[in-house]
């Protein structure tokens, strides 16, 4: 699997939401399941699929399905 | 003097929300704004309905309502138009505070305004001169006049369900409350809070009244803890006092909190649920590196939000405890088996006065007459350090908010005649018999704002019962939920 269709499924999985809604317009509190419990859930998610640990303010500023993929890139995954 | 009477003791403290700050003068004096008109001409009791964010401008609701004598519902803003509506037809409030966004979506414009403030409005949900409808009254209807001279303010025991159930809190009780946790909290005009629990929920409430109580500043902010605008305000403004609920501080865990640093900070309290020993134990460790206290609580709504408190200073001897009773309160322990361990009685100022399910209700009386069987086991020590050992009632927390397992099973058997729920903290788990899986997981996430993490829906076979008839929770729970 490469690390774009594991990045697409972390959200998939954590929202329960269908592909073709990963997209520019998908942000925090976009959607009623990315909430604060969303939130952590992705995170936990995006933490195991790549073995990464994210700094807090890496966390707090992980806006966007887009936004995420730079900073993914801080942590050494290459998602684009 | 109560705490909503005398806002200008403290003139000077402020309340503070992104660019704005208002004195409690202002504060006073904006809330008496609000409910000033429409009061002059009735000059009689009235039930107001207040949707509730974290800002200044519920503040300003609350107190409004505190300080003419309006008695409030407070309802949570992530609730749903039909939650809203049954309470409002439930209970038949004539006002109703709220965001004017809520308010044009929810009333389609039908009504104006009596009055607006920021992003708020008042509005009066009975019938009105243009002939457009509110609610009829009908020959049960009871009249203000009627509603309890003591009867301050309605909470909800589980705002996540939509319970139609609230608790009957008392102008006593609030003050209570607020005398007694500013006392064992040592709440000062230094004290600085920031609002991450809404005004709906006791525990947040209480947060609220306490400070103003004790002349506090206090950060208003509707963010949450995963936002960056919640912690840029919180080192901006130097807030000191973090309070929280388990799920709030295992964000913190995960944030790796222990390695930052917040200099302000002097006090982390927690209450709300059972926090995990060893979580509870590293957030001890940190406040003892780093200086300041942390502070264990144990409460209910029925008891305005707090029953005992665990002082930082004991927790090492205490850890595995929920504490002493605050400040006025008595604690014992009914029907004791050979072990001590009993139900959980508590006696205070600060237990409510009763239940209500609608609006008859609100006529009643004091009916527990400070005396609170909380529906908790456990025990006392030589010292009257309360601990908890299980709960008779099915209530469990889900991400911070109770859930009435009873009631998400009377909702689930709208759809699956044979349905039982069981749960434990964070999980929700929903047995039926006949299959309906996806549809009872739709009915109870519309019906509800409980997090689809928290809730799964299984086929079973048949559901257990025990002799006398009723249905065997323990066992479904051991065969389908703790084996997992």
């Amino acid at each position: 699997m490469s690390n774009r269709e594991k990045y697409d499924n972390a959200f998939i999985e954590s929202f329960e939401i269908k592909k073709e809604a990963l997209n520019k317009g998908l942000e925090y509190q976009s959607i009623p399941q990315w909430d604060s419990v969303g939130h952590m859930s992705l995170v936990a998610a995006l933490e195991d699929t790549f073995d990464i640990m994210m700094e807090m303010d890496d966390i707090v500023d992980f806006g966007s399905y887009e936004t995420g993929i730079g900073t993914l890139k801080k942590y050494g995954v290459d998602v684009a | 003097m109560s705490f909503w009477d005398q806002l200008d003791a403290f003139g000077n403290a402020s309340c503070i929300e992104g660019e704005m700050t208002l004195s409690y003068g202002d504060v006073a004096g904006l809330a008496d704004g609000i409910f000033s008109e429409v009061l002059r001409e009735n000059n009689k009791k009235a039930l107001a309905l207040i949707v509730c964010g974290r800002d200044v401008a519920t503040l300003l609701g609350y107190l409004g309502c505190l300080r003419s004598g309006v008695t409030t519902i407070h309802l949570p803003d992530d609730m749903s138009y039909a939650g809203i509506s049954d309470y409002i037809t439930r209970y038949k409030p004539q006002y109703l505070w709220c965001k004017k966004k809520l308010y044009s979506e929810f009333l389609a414009n039908e009504k104006t305004a009596l009055y607006s403030l920021y992003d708020y409005a008042l509005v009066d949900l009975r019938f009105d001169d243009d002939g457009v409808d509110g609610y009829e009254i009908d020959e049960n209807e009871i009249s203000e006049s009627e509603i309890n001279d003591e009867l301050a303010l309605l909470l909800t025991t589980s705002g996540t369900t939509a319970d139609p159930k609230l608790v009957r809190l008392s102008y006593e009780n609030l003050q209570a409350n607020a005398d007694s946790i500013s006392q064992c909290l040592e709440i000062s005009p230094d004290s600085k809070p920031i609002t991450l629990l809404p005004f709906n929920y006791s525990f947040g409430l209480s947060v609220i009244n306490s400070h103003l109580n004790s002349g506090s500043a206090i950060v208003f902010s509707n963010e949450g803890l995963t936002s960056r605008g919640f912690w840029d305000v919180f080192k901006a403004l130097g807030v000191t006092s973090f309070y929280g609920v388990p799920y709030h501080y295992e964000i913190l865990k995960k944030f790796r909190f222990t390695r930052l640093d917040f200099p302000s900070l002097s006090l982390m309290a927690q209450a709300g649920g059972r926090m995990p020993d060893s979580l509870k134990q590293e957030f001890y460790d940190l406040s003892k590196t780093k200086g300041y206290r942390f502070v264990c609580m144990y409460g209910q709504t029925e008891a305005t939000a707090r029953i005992t408190y665990l002082p930082s200073s004991r927790y090492e001897l205490k850890s595995k405890s929920v504490g002493i009773a605050i400040p006025g309160g008595v604690l014992s322990i009914k029907n004791p088996d050979k072990n001590n361990v009993g139900e959980v009685h508590y006696q205070g100022a600060n237990v409510s006065l009763g239940y209500a399910s609608c609006t008859q209700d609100l006529v009643e009386n004091n009916v527990n007459q400070g005396e609170l069987d909380t529906g908790d086991f456990g025990y006392l020590d030589a010292d009257g350090y309360l601990f908890l050992t299980g709960r008779k009632k099915r209530y469990i927390k889900v991400f911070g908010n109770s859930v009435n397992l009873d009631h998400v099973e009377k909702i689930a058997c709208e759809i699956s005649a044979m349905a039982a729920v069981i749960g434990r903290d964070n999980e929700i788990r929903v047995l039926t018999i006949d299959g309906q899986t996806e549809s009872v997981k739709a009915k109870i996430l519309s019906m509800t704002t409980i997090h689809p993490k928290a809730l799964s829906v299984v086929a079973i076979d048949g559901l257990l019962y025990k002799s006398s008839g009723k249905i065997d929770y323990g066992e479904l729970s051991k065969r389908y939920l703790e084996n997992d």
